[in-house]
């Protein structure tokens, strides 16, 4: 194997352990919000490393759209976990024995009076 | 007002080329054909889906751009081994709060970057932004006491600080660094946690 190959391989490997990181904790976290977190994040960081893994091996022109998949990704994820972060958060889905501060909702709740 | 809606302001030529060179790599051929087609469709985009009139370039410091970048990088890993170790130790639970982070940029398209920025790193998420206000909350993974809150809010603050220092000009990140440090010495002191109830009746949704 070149050297090439085991940056390609290293990259890949850990890539797959994030990617697995995420579906773990999905599995394990009790609510939507930190569900979302092991969701959406590692995954992010997983995907860019396999990515950065393929594209080494790839010739440069076509590394260069792995490139703008790994943008978009880094793009939109956050804006997607916040959006859904706050519809979770507005229909009650949160564990709230998982918080220990709940700053929003003192602020809703002086709001309201 | 009238100016903006003549198709010409809406085709600006940075938007353009971006979309063109969007469409080349979404193809992965650079040739005359796609050229042509990927001109077509960002010509037809880019007048269906007129973007606001006042942009901003993000361009301007490339050389902060990178260093943040690889700021957002590191703390990204840091962030993802943090937050595993923690449910780990945890056994498959969490400990987590919602905290409120004053916004230290007036700018949208700054606040909307950074917003991404923190949103980014596993264990953190802007949940809620209050513009009016100047308020983020944000959730926050890993939070046990006080003084872990407290830690979580100069860690989204110094984000936040890096991001204004990249992407906006030179004044308004030293105004950002100053409101950083007041807010980090207020929380300390404790005299912003009574006093949020001031602007109370803002129950915002700008995102």
């Amino acid at each position: 194997m070149s050297v090439r190959d085991w940056i390609s391989a290293g990259l890949l490997v850990s890539g797959a352990l994030f990617c697995v990181i995420g579906a773990w904790g999905m599995v394990r976290l009790p609510d939507t919000l930190s569900r979302l977190q092991a969701a959406t994040k590692p995954q992010t960081l997983g995907l860019l490393l396999i990515l950065a893994g393929t594209a080494v091996r790839l010739e440069p022109h076509y590394a260069a759209g792995l490139a703008l998949a790994g943008l978009f990704q880094v793009i939109t994820a956050p804006v997607l976990s916040q959006l859904m972060g706050r519809a979770a958060y507005r229909t009650g889905c949160v564990d709230r024995s998982t918080l220990v501060v709940d700053e929003l909702s003192q602020r809703l709740r002086a709001g309201r009076q | 007002m009238a100016k903006r809606t003549l198709p010409g302001t809406r085709v600006a030529p940075s938007l353009l080329i971006w979309l063109v060179l969007v469409w080349l790599l979404l193809w992965g051929t650079f040739d005359v054909a796609s050229l042509v087609y990927g001109t077509l469709v960002a010509l037809v985009v880019l007048v269906l889906f007129p973007l606001p009139s006042h942009r901003w370039n993000i361009f301007r410091r490339p050389l902060r751009l990178v260093t943040v970048a690889l700021y957002v990088v590191v703390d990204l890993f840091g962030s993802a081994l943090r937050f595993l170790a923690d449910i780990v130790r945890n056994g498959g639970s969490v400990s987590a709060a919602i905290v409120h982070v004053p916004v230290l940029s007036d700018v949208d398209h700054v606040i909307a970057s950074a917003a991404n920025v923190v949103s980014l790193a596993p264990g953190k998420f802007v949940l809620q932004i209050d513009r009016p206000g100047g308020i983020w909350y944000v959730y926050v993974t890993g939070v046990h006491t006080g003084p872990d809150v407290d830690k979580a809010v100069d860690d989204v603050l110094d984000m936040q600080r890096a991001v204004v220092w990249a992407v906006a000009g030179d004044e308004e990140a030293s105004a950002a660094a100053g409101r950083a440090e007041e807010a980090k010495r207020r929380r300390r002191t404790g005299a912003d946690r009574s006093g949020e109830a001031d602007h109370g009746d803002q129950e915002r949704e700008d995102r």
